[in-house]
């Protein structure tokens, strides 16, 4: 989605305001006038000053404030930018429950398939994937992925 | 330099155990390198046990080998994939992908490979030679200098990428506004953590950078047809005939960048970080062709992969001189330093002058052996060009996964490359540029930290932060730069826009 400068100017404007009103939720260190809350405070004038200029410099160009991306209107392409971001929320959610294996399996199934794969393509790469990338990972990089309901083999 | 000192010392880099130990890490640190996820630091850190079984000059020989050459593969992935392998790769990722998609891969990885090599070469020869006087320089940096240096880099960094200056600041902002994020601040609250234990210890680079370059990418490939990969871009070609040429062609960016390289290196917190950054800055200024930055040139490819290699070496001159870490890869070498019962310090010369001779040497050999394993890694890595992107992708997006996760062994770093693949993807469709983010990121704790120590110190005074020579020098270094940014910006808009 592309949206026009005037309006990430504004937004960069709500965030500098925020950050900076954030400032002042921190306490000053002891016997100090400065503290955690400084340098948001600080960050927070700097974002508003670019913000400014970013609406001076490069805003009021554009007649369009916000624009759709060509991929948002197509079925095909809007399912795979979905799928990748499915995935990543699947595996999130089910990981724990369903262990690494088969939580990557499924994500990798979904996205092979979804992208014009054959069955037999996708099942042998998933499983190949899932399989190689656990093994390195789990026993050689020593990472403490999840095992789920399967068996601990190695 | 005694030569019995460097025999003895000499004979223990010739030890059979030692080569063995440095062609392996060299390979494990490779792979490190070129995998999207995995950091040079966390390739180190991994190593450590290892290190309990090896005598202290092939333990060291390890973390120096892996490390080094894990920094250089991290440009592998970031030509071919635009997905950097490491922090200090992301500074030139746009550059290098731009070549492969020129069909010029095997001049973008050459280049990379090649003056890594020089690079390290020449950090290691100012290592060797002037170790104990340079150290003493970096040891008298206060706050007010480590200040200056690093609105250095991260002003440079706002000034690297093409297109608009005020966009590149404001993702700076954001990057350093992402650091505050956690418990990781000069006075130890809790910010902007929601109640979250994951966010009480601040957001991981990794899983931000996976999102930002990784996923983002992934997302503009899968949203329009997927091609087959096209010829031009597998063709890598026998780069090292260009080699010769580039470096004639560039031997003052070479220089540039191995200098600036050892000497962010030897100042603890910067490292290969920001050298490659501000060397990319530096070339882009004072190229004589700056509008083909960004457009795959390899110019800046060649100051800044010197310079980030170079660095890791003068990273190691505090460190064995003082006992002081340039940088995180050095902070744990330093443990196996101390584990092994070599103790850094000044009197190391004295007490262990073999040793530490030694451990100079390994540097050079490292850095000799990238060259041909590195090559060898580039001819394996080209393959991955010649897989269809309907198969690559998914493939990425699982190494994505299981790589964010092995960083704190947490789910939740899945939701950072989310959140941050979304937003990488949105800011870049919208040009704002992603490199300075994760500079603001990488480099937000250390200026934080300074600066509300100088302002503690200055007790009001705000003159206190230029009135030290070198924090002067600094100080006006990065008044010029971003005043003369701010007059070619203003002269670039009247040019495009005459009134």
């Amino acid at each position: 989605m592309k949206l026009s400068d005037d309006i990430w100017a504004l937004i960069f404007l709500i965030l500098a305001i925020v950050l900076f009103s954030s400032g002042f939720q921190f306490d000053d260190m002891p016997g100090q006038s400065i503290g955690a809350g400084t340098f948001p405070k600080v960050l927070g004038c700097a974002l508003a000053i670019c913000a400014m200029t970013l609406y001076l410099n490069e805003g009021r160009k554009s007649r369009t404030y916000a624009a759709l991306a060509q991929w948002a209107r197509s079925p095909v392409y809007l399912g795979n930018v979905v799928a990748v971001l499915g995935s990543l929320v699947f595996f999130a959610l089910t990981a724990g429950r369903l262990g690494y294996h088969l939580s990557v399996f499924i994500c990798l199934m979904i996205m092979l398939l979804k992208f014009g794969n054959t069955w037999r393509n996708s099942l042998t790469i998933a499983a190949v994937t899932a399989f190689v990338s656990h093994l390195f990972f789990y026993q050689v990089l020593r990472v403490p992925l999840p095992w789920g309901p399967l068996p601990v083999i190695y | 330099m005694d030569m019995q000192i460097l025999s003895a010392a000499f004979s223990l880099v010739a030890d059979p155990t030692v080569i063995l130990v440095v062609i392996a890490s060299a390979c494990y640190g490779l792979f490190i390198g070129c995998m999207p996820g995995l950091s040079a630091t966390m390739g180190t850190a991994l190593l450590v046990p290892l290190t309990f079984f090896l005598p202290p000059i092939p333990a060291i020989a390890a973390i120096i080998t892996a490390s080094a050459m894990a920094i250089f593969a991290g440009d592998i992935p970031g030509a071919l994939l635009r997905i950097p392998g490491t922090p200090a790769s992301a500074a030139y990722v746009a550059e290098s992908h731009s070549m492969t998609l020129k069909g010029k891969a095997g001049t973008a990885l050459g280049a990379s490979l090649w003056f890594s090599v020089l690079g390290g070469l020449v950090g290691s020869a100012v290592m060797i030679g002037l170790s104990q006087p340079l150290a003493e320089v970096a040891i008298n940096f206060s706050s007010f200098e480590y200040f200056w240096l690093v609105m250095l880099g991260l002003m440079a960094a706002a000034f690297v990428s093409t297109g608009s200056t005020v966009k590149s600041l404001i993702m700076l902002i954001i990057g350093l506004t992402v650091s505050c994020v956690g418990l990781n601040n000069p006075a130890g609250i809790p910010r902007y953590t929601f109640g979250s234990t994951d966010l009480m210890g601040s957001l991981g680079l990794i899983p931000i950078m996976v999102g930002l370059f990784a996923i983002s990418e992934v997302l503009r490939t899968v949203s329009v047809p997927m091609k087959d990969p096209a010829p031009a871009a597998v063709v890598l070609g026998k780069p090292f005939r260009e080699m010769w040429a580039l470096t004639k062609k560039f031997k003052w960016n070479f220089f540039r960048g191995s200098l600036t390289g050892t000497a962010l290196g030897l100042q603890p917190g910067a490292g290969p970080d920001m050298a490659a950054y501000i060397s990319y800055s530096v070339s882009k200024k004072l190229s004589k062709e700056p509008e083909k930055f960004g457009t795959g040139h390899v110019e800046g490819i060649v100051e800044a992969g010197s310079a980030n290699n170079s660095a890791l070496s003068g990273a190691w001159i505090p460190t064995v001189v003082f006992g002081i870490p340039g940088d995180t890869i050095t902070a744990i070498a330093i443990g196996v330093l101390f584990m092994k019962g070599i103790n850094p310090g000044p009197m190391i010369f004295v007490n262990n002058p073999q040793d530490i001779y030694a451990i100079f040497m390994i540097f050079i050999l490292a850095n000799l052996l990238m060259l041909p394993l590195g090559w060898m890694t580039i001819k394996l890595a080209g393959n991955i060009l010649k897989v269809p992107s309907r198969v690559l992708v998914p493939i990425i997006v699982s190494l994505c996964i299981v790589g964010a996760f092995a960083i704190n062994n947490s789910l939740f770093d899945i939701g950072v490359i989310l959140v941050f693949g979304i937003f990488g993807y949105l800011m870049e469709e919208n040009d704002f540029p992603l490199a300075p983010l994760v500079l603001g990121v990488v480099l937000g704790p250390m200026l934080e930290l300074n600066f509300i120590a100088s302002l503690m110190k200055a007790d009001g005074n705000l003159l206190m932060f230029i009135t030290r020579p070198v924090a002067g020098a600094l100080a006006a270094v990065t008044t010029i730069l971003v005043v003369y940014s701010i007059i070619s910006a203003i002269r670039t808009t009247r040019r495009v826009r005459p009134v």
